[in-house]
């Protein structure tokens, strides 16, 4: 699943760490999340939306598997 | 797992009694009880006092309490932990399924290798039972 919680993250002017102490989890994790390494819980991802003032829909984008 | 002070003092007082209780079995017989209790204790004074140092940094540090807090709840370090730990089963139910062999292997007591199985076959019923468990709940 692709996101664009770094774009949305860097237009505000927050740091990671900024917004790890505001979702209450770690910067590392936030990091993740950025490069798409990990995919966050849905109240993760509802905090997240909640964050920015935003739906889940606009930072998360979900792409349906290509069948082999 | 975060664990309030008084929980690693009362560690670090029975492990202290287990090694106290280890120098009343001074009978040659008694030797692999007082071994296993000095075991024990030193075990469990060392993690009450490696615990309650952590502690005591952190509350000299809130900040450092806070951080360490969120570290231990973040989704993502759950999920690394569990899947670690999940891991780290299957690999001991094939050390334990090659452990039981090389009983048979180097003809061990029956019980012995009999006490190995059963611990393959807990650890198997353990697993179903969670199972089982979760399937209920969520």
């Amino acid at each position: 699943m692709k996101n664009k919680l770094e774009e949305i993250r860097r237009q505000r002017g927050i740091k990671q760490e900024e917004l790890a102490t505001a979702l209450e989890v770690s910067r590392q994790t936030i990091g993740s999340l950025e490069n798409g390494r990990y995919n966050p819980s849905i109240l993760l991802a509802f905090k997240i939306a909640l964050f920015f003032d935003m739906t889940i829909e606009e930072i998360f984008i979900y792409e349906e598997e290509k069948p082999c | 797992m975060l664990k309030k002070r008084s929980f690693y003092v009362v560690m670090l007082i029975v492990g202290m009694c287990c090694i106290g209780a280890s120098f009343f079995f001074n009978d040659a017989n008694a030797k692999p009880i007082a071994g296993s209790l000095i075991g024990i204790g030193a075990g469990f004074i060392g993690m009450s006092i490696a615990n309650l140092i952590t502690k005591h940094m952190e509350r000299k540090n809130p900040t450092l309490e806070k951080q360490s807090q969120i570290d231990y709840n973040d989704e993502r370090n759950i999920t690394i932990r569990n899947r670690a730990k999940a891991e780290a089963g299957d690999i001991t139910q094939w050390l334990i399924m090659g452990i039981a062999y090389i009983t048979i292997l180097i003809s061990a007591p029956l019980w012995v290798t009999l006490a190995v199985v059963i611990v393959f076959l807990i650890y198997h019923f353990a697993g179903l039972y969670l199972i089982n468990k979760y399937q209920k709940e969520m």
